[in-house]
């Protein structure tokens, strides 16, 4: 992010240290160091850029004076700031411009210099180089120059052409709505009032800290060069830069905050080197508009407070040495018990304003190495975890153990996919949230519905020719509850099965996975949660196909749907063959599980088990019958297995024959054939007389 | 008499022989057919035996009877060791064993490597007594950035671009916001996890639209920078293992103070430096002690009260561990890759 310049920060502090060994000391104070890039391989360390990930609250680093300064506090080694000879002119600035600050708030100080009779043309190749190491294109010398003071102090400075200006002065101000500046980047934009400008007595010259105006810049041809230094207010220019979608060099440094005495020393820096090597004349003294000075900035530190926060035993003498290599000035140590002590802050650590602060910078000066680690059990505190958490692990893991694949999309989706389900015009899963800024289109909204992206998966995977599928997926759905209510967020369940529903093996082929395959994972999902009482009935959402879906209903509420996905949705989403999926609400399903459950003694008395089939009418559901022999048996009837459903020639048309396993038992004897005999014959009657039921056969034990 | 009991003694010794003899239930039948058929030798005895005189009859009578128990008895002993050698030989034949065909499987689930990973990570911290906290993921910007000390044009803002829905409403860019709901609505100690998806706008090989993360927040009195260091150190041998070396340096985040990144020791290379890690370090995830100003926002005093705070990225966790260089790989759902965890 900011290239460092190995040689260059060697010339503010001479260190012993080699670039690894300097990327690595930085590191440990906090100074991120993300590679060290070398660009010439004969000279060791000569062209090694270090490139440093400077973070928000630290401007200071910005400037390859700022990084030297950590240099310093490391190693122990002074700095030396680089030298500003200036041979000012007798001409004074007051007599040939002017300075006026009309907005004191978004400029707190603004200064001048006047550099006359300067010959624009090509820098000397040891600043172009120099300027090209960091990633900056070389201009021409003046313009070169105030980048590469910006370099060195992290003071963005702004050169006009002086003989551009209107009535030769300068004026701060915010801009007015509909005023326009072609900017050196030559677009033309349209001004707001919430925009801070320089301008001439008529016009904007510049946007202030951010770009200047195309009209003012350096010229080859410019004699005059009036050169700004100044300090913007951090959020005008945050505003202005995310308005305009234009971030600088200089927007970037002045948002997070600038340094009030660097101003000083970058501009006289600027005009030094201005004049020794575009050979320009500085006019005496400078222009300094400083409506808003910072007050000197005192922070009182209690060593107790810098032991207990970072677990280490130090002196408050100990702290305060810390701090004074970080350039903090400490005025009085330790006079109170607790190790009191008043830091001054230098002004290029507008960060700094906080006790906390300050524990923070003795901390990384003294090594996060050097603090023990601290293992302590304090009072014991049960951790908790809860019960939906449980559960829906739970879910989880019975679908696994029934040979499914987990799969995880992205929360957002395309909304042209939900038009493709076959929704009702009303259906809740057609209202969206929409994104401000999307990515793209396909990721656009949040989702209502899992399934867009289990049938994304699908289709990803049918493209890549594995067509035996059973996946699921467990995640948050989103409904809107308009703009003054967060979203209402609920935990959905989608499986997808598609292909044949066992695992390829040589001696048998393939059966085509059925809505019964299914309903068998979801009864083996409701029984491993142990849920009892879930009605399953047909269903008629139009996502199915018609009269190939079912709803799952728990406590008379409709909890999911499943079936054969409608055959244009399949289509719709470039699908080849039947498509079976369930989407349910997991708090629903959930809600009902995991209640703890009382041990049923295992009886060590025989079963007897009775098989006998009935002929009904076609339309009577097995479920009904099933109802009917379970209310007909009495209560040794343990367990019915459906295991036979024929339709076929020797049955009146219209009807079929249901076969069923009845298996009876007693806890406490062995049950006689006549018990068991009269047990039948009451679930013959029944099923007779409710449903005109013929018995087709019937096996003894 | 005498010729006929030696008669009788020599079909004996012969009928004896031809049945250890037949090796097939066809020659055993003709042994039979031979001595005991309706013109075997020994039933031509017995046929005759009408013809002779008393005392012979009896006694050359109960010879041949005995003789005929016996051959039958013989005979169906023969028939059943005959066929169980045949069976023997069938079977053998037949169901000749081929141990290298593949067997019939069943279908094999996998949870998500991102729902086994997160789950791993939730379980060290449960046994170090963090509770699980949960919360929404979309959130008021109050939650996402406010309350954790970035007002409104703080800089810091854009280490997390963010995704959007109102001025106010947002995608959460991190779980930080259910720390500060836990906070508001509980008094210290607190001890949570809050694992969960959050949102940058961001998409290329290490980044993708949404994220799994798990962060953590340990308030108490006198918690120190010491025991965020012991914790995340417990934490590293637990999941990436014990020989793991661990590395903290100073960073910076809006929500504590002091901040700090926690490297490992790279796990591919063991710390001297790869492909991967160019410095033999990865770091694996942000922490800090708690700012003031953010137990400010919950109203907690912060002179009595200190705490740590972390956070990691579930993707980068396992992306580390299993060497996998493209994140979007998380969310393409290709089964040949779910099926590798
Ligand atoms: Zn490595």
């Amino acid at each position: 992010m900011f290239r460092v310049p190995y040689d260059w920060l060697k010339e503010y502090v001479d260190a012993p240290l080699s670039s690894g060994e300097l990327a690595w000391a930085l590191s440990d104070i906090g100074v991120e160091v993300g590679a060290v890039e070398s660009t010439s391989v004969e000279n060791g360390d000569e062209g090694v850029v270090l490139d440093l990930e400077v973070t928000a609250n630290r401007p200071d680093l910005l400037g390859i004076i700022g990084v030297a300064r950590e240099v310093a506090a490391i190693s122990g080694r002074t700095l030396t700031l680089p030298p500003a000879p200036i041979r000012e002119a007798e001409q004074t600035i007051d007599a040939l411009t002017s300075v006026d600050v009309q907005d004191a708030r978004g400029c707190p100080r603004y200064c001048a210099r006047l550099i006359t009779d300067v010959e624009v043309g090509p820098s000397p190749p040891w600043l172009a180089r120099r300027l090209e190491l960091v990633g900056m294109r070389p201009l021409n010398n003046v313009v070169d120059i105030t980048n590469y003071v910006l370099m060195e102090y992290g003071q963005p400075l702004h050169p006009f052409d002086f003989d551009e200006l209107i009535e030769k002065r300068i004026v701060v101000r915010r801009a007015r709505p509909g005023e326009q500046i072609v900017t050196i980047d030559d677009v033309e934009r349209t001004l707001t009032s919430d925009l801070l400008v320089i301008a001439d007595a008529e016009r904007p010259v510049a946007l202030a800290g951010i770009m200047g105006g195309r009209e003012t810049e350096i010229k080859p041809k410019t004699r005059n060069v009036l050169l700004e230094s100044a300090l913007f207010d951090p959020v005008v220019i945050r505003r202005g830069s995310k308005a305009l979608k234009l971030e600088t060099e200089a927007s970037f440094r002045f948002e997070r905050g600038g340094d009030p005495e660097a101003v000083i020393s970058a501009i006289d820096r600027a005009a030094a080197l201005i004049e020794e090597l575009a050979g320009g004349t500085v006019v005496r003294g400078r222009i300094d508009c400083h409506p808003l000075p910072r007050p000197e900035n005192v922070i009182v530190i209690r060593q107790a407070k810098v032991n207990q926060i970072l677990g280490i035993d130090l002196t408050a003498g100990e702290t305060a040495r810390l701090l004074e290599r970080l350039g903090f000035r400490v005025t009085d140590t330790a006079s109170a018990p607790d190790g009191t002590m008043s830091v001054v802050v230098p002004s290029f650590r507008r960060d700094i304003s906080r006790e906390i602060d300050l524990v923070e910078e003795a901390g990384r000066l003294y090594g996060y190495a050097n603090i023990p680690s601290r293992h302590r059990v304090r009072e014991f505190v049960p951790a908790r975890r809860e019960r939906e958490d449980k559960e829906t692990q739970r879910l989880c893991e019975l679908l696994v153990a029934q040979g499914c694949l987990e799969v995880i999309s992205y929360s957002f989706i395309d909304p042209r996919k939900i038009d493709l389900l076959n929704l009702g015009p009303d259906d809740e899963r057609r209202s969206t949230i929409r994104l401000r800024n999307p990515l793209s289109e396909e990721l656009s909204v949040l989702r209502t519905s899992l399934i867009p992206g289990l049938l994304r998966a699908a289709v990803t995977n049918q493209h890549r020719r594995a067509d035996n599928l059973r996946l699921f997926e467990i995640g948050k759905v989103f409904f809107s509850q308009g703009t003054d209510e967060l979203p209402l967020e609920r935990v959905r369940l989608g499986v997808l099965l598609m292909g044949v529903c066992d695992a390829p093996f040589w001696g048998r082929d393939p059966a085509p996975v059925g809505f019964y395959d299914l309903k068998g994972l979801i009864e083996g999902v409701l029984d491993g949660l142990r849920i009892g009482g879930c009605e399953i009935v047909p269903g008629d959402d139009p996502l199915y196909a018609p009269g190939q879906s079912a709803h799952l209903e728990l406590d008379g509420e409709v909890i999911g749907s499943f079936g054969e996905l409608a055959s244009s949705v399949v289509r719709a989403f470039d699908l080849a063959g039947p498509v079976y999926v369930l989407d349910a609400d997991v708090e629903g399903l959930i809600r009902r599980a995991g209640e703890v459950r009382l041990y049923e003694k295992i009886t060590r008395y025989p079963a007897a088990v009775r098989d006998v089939a009935f002929v009904v009418e076609e339309s009577i559901p097995v479920g009904d019958l099933l109802d009917g022999i379970r209310e007909a048996a009495g209560n040794h009837l343990e367990r019915i297995q459906v295991f036979d459903v024929y339709r076929g020639e020797q049955l009146p048309t219209g009807s079929k024959s249901v076969a069923f396993s009845l298996s009876f038992r007693a806890a406490d004897r062995t049950l006689t054939d006549e018990e068991i005999d009269a047990a039948s014959a009451a679930v013959v009657d029944l099923l007779r007389e409710r449903w005109g039921a013929a018995v087709r056969g019937a096996t003894p034990a | 008499m005498k010729a006929a009991i030696e008669s009788l003694a020599s079909i004996e010794q012969e009928a004896s022989k031809g049945i250890e003899g037949a090796s097939t239930l066809h020659e055993l039948d003709q042994v039979r057919v031979r001595y005991l058929g309706r013109k075997g030798s020994l039933t031509g005895i017995l046929r005759s035996l009408a013809s002779m005189p008393a005392e012979e009859r009896r006694s050359v009578g109960k010879e041949a009877n005995r003789l005929k128990a016996l051959l039958g008895q013989r005979i169906e002993e023969r028939t059943r060791q005959i066929t169980e050698e045949m069976a023997r030989r069938v079977e053998g034949q037949a169901a000749q064993l081929d141990v290298t065909l593949p067997g019939r499987k069943t279908w094999l689930g996998h949870k998500h490597p991102l729902s086994q990973g997160l789950q791993e990570i939730v379980d060290v911290f449960l046994r170090m007594g963090f509770s699980i906290a949960v919360g929404p993921d979309v959130e008021w910007d109050y939650y996402n950035f406010e309350a954790l000390n970035m007002p409104a044009d703080h800089p810091a803002r854009d280490m997390w671009s963010t995704f959007f829905i109102t001025d106010t409403m947002l995608l959460r860019t991190h779980t930080s916001p259910v720390q500060i709901r836990v906070m508001e609505r509980e008094k210290p100690p607190i001890r949570i996890i809050t694992p969960g998806r959050c949102y940058r706008v961001d998409l290329d090989a290490s980044h993708a639209p949404n994220l799994h993360q798990i962060e953590g927040l340990y308030v108490d009195r006198d918690v120190s920078l010491g025991d965020l260091k012991g914790t995340l150190e417990l934490f590293a041998a637990a999941v990436y293992g014990d020989d793991v070396k661990s590395r903290f340096v100073p960073s910076y985040f809006p929500f504590t103070e002091p901040s700090a990144e926690m490297y490992i020791s790279c796990t591919i290379c063991g710390g001297t430096g790869c492909r991967v890690c160019h410095s033999g370090w990865v770091e694996i995830l942000g922490c800090g002690m708690v700012d003031p100003a953010v137990f400010e926002a919950v109203g907690y005093d912060a002179e009595e009260w200190t705490g740590f705070a972390f956070g990691m990225g579930v993707e980068r966790v396992l992306m580390l561990k299993h060497r996998i260089d493209d994140i979007r790989l998380f969310y393409e759902n290709d089964v040949r890759f779910l099926r590798q965890f």
